[in-house]
């Protein structure tokens, strides 16, 4: 599954791949040497799918999200191999007026800091009606101020703010975390983009705010057939609302597969280790199971499998050789417990 | 028979806004809680933004005065206008804060900032670095952090060395306001393990803050359910896990993630308190003609359950919970 070819007689499989990322390596050059932020990263996202990200603090999750978008800060981040195909044109190869012209109305991105999607000298309203007119130009209609204020409150009132026309008229810092978020996300799909990349949407919502958002992404998912990257480190959320899942740590992805399955029979050790850390039980219940150690310091990466050192099913072929993201049932898991080389 | 650590009751704490040539307006952040915590349970504090949560730690370390109710200390009632009660207030309780990179002063290296809490304490110079020992792996960190900067650590880290700041003068009460919201999975989860050991070690009781049900569910004894200032719920996790009365409660719990309802039949909707009656009439599904006049009392469902709600008015009314 490399270069999509916009030939629809090509199998069918291939035309319904929107985006897919082959072969992406990322290096984090500073003074102090460089860092391999993405190492090999190969996924692909069918039209209409949504597809979770899942994985701790340094995975590389993040960084994906902006590579996909063409948000990279080059320096310091370098691109060291690899093609990010959107609708058969790799990104890439493209200079940053093409890419303008993609990004916004083509694909779009929900930033984990909110703050930094919103210009902090104009009223939120101005922003996000701003969004529509630019829409408008892009798809050559005419600019109808009115409508687009209603949709717009639409839109507010649907993502549970419940004095949409109040916050029109305010600035950003009058806001609280959870309400710019939530004006974020309104700016990002305002345009109805083929792709949403959403980074750590839910952080720091409220569980009620939590569960209409998803709702709202499922709908938008459905009614309007935005395919969808949901990036996070929660697993349960990410198996609520996505479809299939890749598990990131260290820059790798360690498994893939349904998201249904990814819950209920995780492959990966590390997958096995995210899902018990969720507590479940009540105040006599037993200690969390999970491995030792802190998220992996990219600086120092152990030898082998990278999450070998907290491992508990550890080989001695763990510590020597790096696994292969090999073929396990309809998923992808990256395990010498899974490999069948490992003899 | 157990001991009470800590009693609120009827505590209001009002903040006023404007004035001169805007509006005046009161936010009634706090607005008639009363609670208990006996020696050695960890009260769950369930609510989201806005609820008054933040407020009611703020409050039992001394950063806020409330505006009416008493808070009693092992007994001894706490007078807010008097320095040297409110110091007795805050020898006995910590606190550790939501974001562990903001309550750490990144100029001082973590044993400094471990030190200043003795320093407050009055604790004699020549017996901190040996309480500083005792402590640190207690939280579960290496002795080498001791020599870094709060920006060389991770935020599990972070938020052990909060732990450790709050703890290296025995306390009896830990005030824990989202202490592992900022933190991955897997750490969370380690944080969580060692709050639970360091709880029976060090003899604490806990007032356990957070959004997260889940973390509540397993941390708690007791939980109580704010909305908007008021309280709708307060009863043993398990009850208000499994039987949720107060309709606000039950459509927490339906937000659970392990909760069997597919997403879609999820129970949501837009929040706002009213002000007159019951505060979640404006939403209630199960809205009556009284609950928009009166504020229902506290009625006792079962021994280990009251809840605020006009629908359980067969029970007897119940004034300590």
């Amino acid at each position: 599954m490399s270069l999509v070819s916009q030939n629809s007689e090509l199998g069918e499989h291939d035309s319904q791949t929107l985006l897919s990322v082959n072969h992406l390596t990322v290096d984090y050059v500073s003074l102090d040497g460089h860092v391999r932020v993405l190492n090999d990263v190969s996924l692909a996202v069918k039209s209409g799918e949504v597809v979770g990200i899942v994985g701790e603090s340094g995975s590389g999750k993040t960084t994906l999200g902006l590579a996909i978008l063409g948000l990279l800060d080059t320096p310091p981040a370098t691109i060291r191999t690899g093609e990010i195909v959107f609708e058969g044109k790799n990104l890439l190869k493209l200079s940053q007026n093409e890419l303008a012209q993609i990004r916004g109305a083509q694909m779009s991105i929900v930033l984990q800091e909110s703050v930094e999607a919103l210009n902090p000298v104009y009223k939120v309203g101005f922003q996000l009606l701003e969004a529509f007119e630019a829409i408008s130009k892009h798809e050559k209609t005419r600019y109808d101020p009115t409508n687009a204020r209603n949709q717009v409150l639409k839109l507010l009132e649907e993502l549970c703010i419940s004095q949409p026309e109040a916050v029109l008229e305010k600035y950003p810092h009058e806001l609280s975390g959870g309400m710019r978020k939530r004006v974020a996300i309104a700016m990002a799909i305002i345009q109805r983009p083929k792709l949403l990349v959403l980074d750590e949407p839910t952080t720091g919502l409220d569980a009620y705010v939590q569960s209409r958002l998803l709702k709202l992404l499922k709908q938008l998912n459905q009614k309007y057939k935005v395919t969808m990257i949901i990036i996070t480190h929660d697993l349960p959320l990410a198996t609520n609302i996505c479809d299939r899942i890749y598990v990131m740590y260290a820059g790798r992805i360690l498994e893939e597969g349904d998201a249904k399955r990814v819950l209920k029979l995780p492959l990966h050790p590390y997958t096995k280790a995210l899902v018990s850390a969720v507590p479940t039980g009540f105040e006599d219940a037993p200690p969390l199971q999970v491995p030792p150690g802190e998220p992996p310091d990219l600086k120092r990466l152990p030898n082998g499998c990278k999450f070998n050192p907290r491992c508990p099913n550890k080989m001695k072929i763990c510590e020597e050789k790096e696994p292969q993201l090999v073929q396990h049932g309809r998923g992808l898991v990256r395990c010498w417990l899974y490999d069948d080389k490992n003899t | 028979m157990t001991t009470k650590i800590l009693e609120v009751n009827d505590l209001r704490v009002h903040f006023r806004l404007g004035g001169f040539w805007g509006k005046r307006a009161v936010i009634r952040a706090v607005d008639g809680i009363s609670f208990f915590v006996n020696e050695g349970e960890t009260l769950g504090v369930a609510g989201e933004t806005g609820s008054g949560k933040s407020t009611i730690a703020k409050v039992l370390v001394g950063l806020y005065k409330p505006t009416s109710g008493t808070v009693k200390l092992m007994g001894e009632v706490i007078n807010f206008r008097d320095g040297n009660s409110v110091a007795k207030l805050r020898e006995n309780v910590g606190i550790v804060f939501q974001d562990p990179t903001s309550s750490l002063n990144p100029r001082l290296k973590v044993r400094e900032i471990i030190r200043e809490a003795l320093v407050a304490a009055g604790v004699e110079r020549s017996l901190h670095e040996e309480r500083i020992r005792h402590i640190v792996p207690l939280v579960g960190l290496r002795p080498s952090v001791l020599d870094a900067y709060p920006r060389q650590l991770s935020g599990g880290e972070k938020q052990r060395v909060s732990l450790a700041r709050a703890l290296v003068v025995p306390k009896k009460l830990l005030i824990l306001d989202e202490p592992t919201s900022s933190l991955d999975v897997s750490v969370q989860a380690q944080v969580l393990n060692t709050l639970k050991e360091l709880k029976k070690e060090l003899k604490l009781s806990y007032l356990f803050i957070s959004h997260d049900l889940n973390v509540l569910k397993y941390m708690s004894t007791r939980i109580l359910v704010l909305f908007y200032g008021k309280m709708v719920e307060i009863g043993s996790a398990r009850k208000i896990v499994t039987e949720p009365k107060h309709p606000y409660t039950q459509e927490l719990v339906s937000n659970l993630l392990d909760s069997p309802q597919p997403l879609s039949e999820r129970l949501v909707m837009e929040h706002q308190p009213s002000f007159t009656g019951c505060v979640y009439s404006r939403i209630c599904p199960f809205v009556m003609e009284e609950c928009r006049t009166t504020h229902p009392p506290f009625y006792k469902v079962s021994d280990d359950q009251f809840v605020a709600c006009h629908l359980f008015k067969k029970f007897p009314k119940a004034f300590d919970f």
